[in-house]
């Protein structure tokens, strides 16, 4: 049986707890607002990003541009890992682990290869003990604050490794934002490019745009763009994916709190009825006794 | 009204420009290209340079791009470039506090980083010798 002490301090420490989850959660919220924002403002830039890159693409096929097409011929698979900086949010970084776990066990059963490029500190730490070997990189500090240049050292990066042969097909994993309290793992493939096919097959008249200079030239200038645009938009998704569980993980923290802190204050009542009873049985018996 | 086509430029942060204008001259990567209203259908790499925005006959605003694509086509004319500054409403402080800072990049010790400050700073010092 806890004294009336103890009870009265583990109470404090609990509202301190709950004080510091309601603010978090707070602060996720605002932050998610401009998240949201943005992701909202390069939308219109990555799906005309998208519908170009089909156009293009579709007119190109059978070419030999192997950031188009990827490299069959090397096994080795590149995952781009989005994950958070910091913890606190729920399932986010375990969710993304786990995926990221079991695919690493999938390709090395068809007898892939893998390397890993972590952006966030957090699955990467997670998986370090693990799959270090696969590491090709660590990079953190991007998801605070998702911006286009960053996006664009990342797909500078990958492209260098690419040319190197260092492997064949790349992909991303990031947790997509699909609303505030639902994020959904993502695969997306970055090399080979993924054509959305039914948007083309719908307007033919795709096939009577020029192109100048050629289609080849204008590929080679923009897939590395594109690649940019699609780190960047992966890592946006993430952000938002990241400050949207952390505020529902925080909005449960501070209920559970609040349960707590209604059992203790019970328990605290209870105890404090108990002791005064006692203390009167003390006195009375005492008087008894005389 | 004349004739106008629907000019957007879009940058992976924001939309810059999106109204419908009589003519808009491109820096094409093969040289400069008018579009007015029923152009041809065209997707052209673009080289860093001015978009040209003509209404009423004479140059209405002008846009400044750091390279990108453009896609042409009957109705419209659509600009996608990574970094894109109007020249008419740029901010000339935030320009130069936006300079500084990638200029202290410039010699970073990771090549991919010092490469993009040097990309982002010659972009805003060419619109900064625009504004004059």
């Amino acid at each position: 049986m806890p004294s009336l002490k103890d009870l009265k301090n583990r109470i404090g420490s609990v509202k301190s707890t709950q004080k510091i989850t309601s603010a978090m959660k707070m602060v996720a919220a605002a932050k998610l607002r401009k998240a949201q924002e943005q992701a909202l403002a390069s939308r219109p830039y990555t799906s005309l990003m998208d519908s170009v890159v089909s156009k293009i693409s579709s007119k190109t096929i059978g070419s030999s541009i192997d950031l188009l097409s990827g490299k069959e011929e090397i096994k080795t698979q590149l995952l781009v890992v989005f994950s958070a900086d910091r913890g606190l949010c729920g399932g986010f970084n375990g969710s993304i682990t786990r995926a990221v776990r079991s695919e690493i066990k999938k390709l090395k059963d068809d007898g892939i290869n893998v390397k890993l490029l972590m952006v966030g500190k957090k699955s990467a730490d997670a998986l370090n003990r693990e799959f270090s070997d696969f590491f090709v990189e660590k990079i953190d500090g991007n998801s605070a604050k998702p911006n286009y240049t960053d996006a664009e050292v990342l797909a500078k990066k990958i492209i260098d490794l690419f040319e190197n042969n260092e492997f064949g097909v790349c992909r991303v994993i990031f947790n997509k934002f699909v609303s505030a309290i639902t994020q959904e793992v993502t695969f997306k493939s970055l090399i080979p490019v993924e054509v959305k096919n039914d948007e083309i097959d719908e307007n033919d008249s795709s096939s009577l745009y020029e192109f100048e200079p050629s289609e080849e030239e204008i590929l080679n200038d923009l897939l590395p763009r594109n690649l940019a645009t699609q780190l960047y938009s992966s890592q946006i998704e993430s952000t938002a994916s990241e400050l949207a569980a952390r505020m529902t993980a925080m909005d449960n923290a501070t209920r559970n709190a609040g349960e707590m802190i209604d059992n203790l204050t019970l328990q605290y009542n209870r105890t404090r009825q108990a002791v005064i009873t006692k203390e009167l049985i003390e006195i009375i018996s005492g008087a008894e006794a005389l | 009204m004349a004739d106008t086509t629907n000019l957007e430029v879009v940058t992976p942060s924001a939309i810059i420009v999106s109204e419908p204008v009589e003519m808009v001259v491109v820096p094409g990567s093969d040289g400069q290209i008018g579009a007015l209203p029923r152009h041809s259908k065209v997707i052209s790499t673009l080289d860093r340079g001015l978009v040209d925005i003509f209404n009423d006959n004479k140059i209405s605003s002008q846009i400044m791009i750091d390279g990108g694509i453009a896609e042409i086509n009957e109705t419209s004319v659509t600009i996608l470039a990574e970094r894109a500054e109007k020249i008419d409403k740029a901010n000339k402080h935030v320009l130069e506090e936006k300079l500084l800072a990638f200029q202290s990049q410039e010699n970073h010790t990771d090549q991919n980083i010092a490469d993009l400050a040097i990309k982002n700073s010659t972009f805003i010092k060419a619109v900064l010798d625009k504004i004059g």
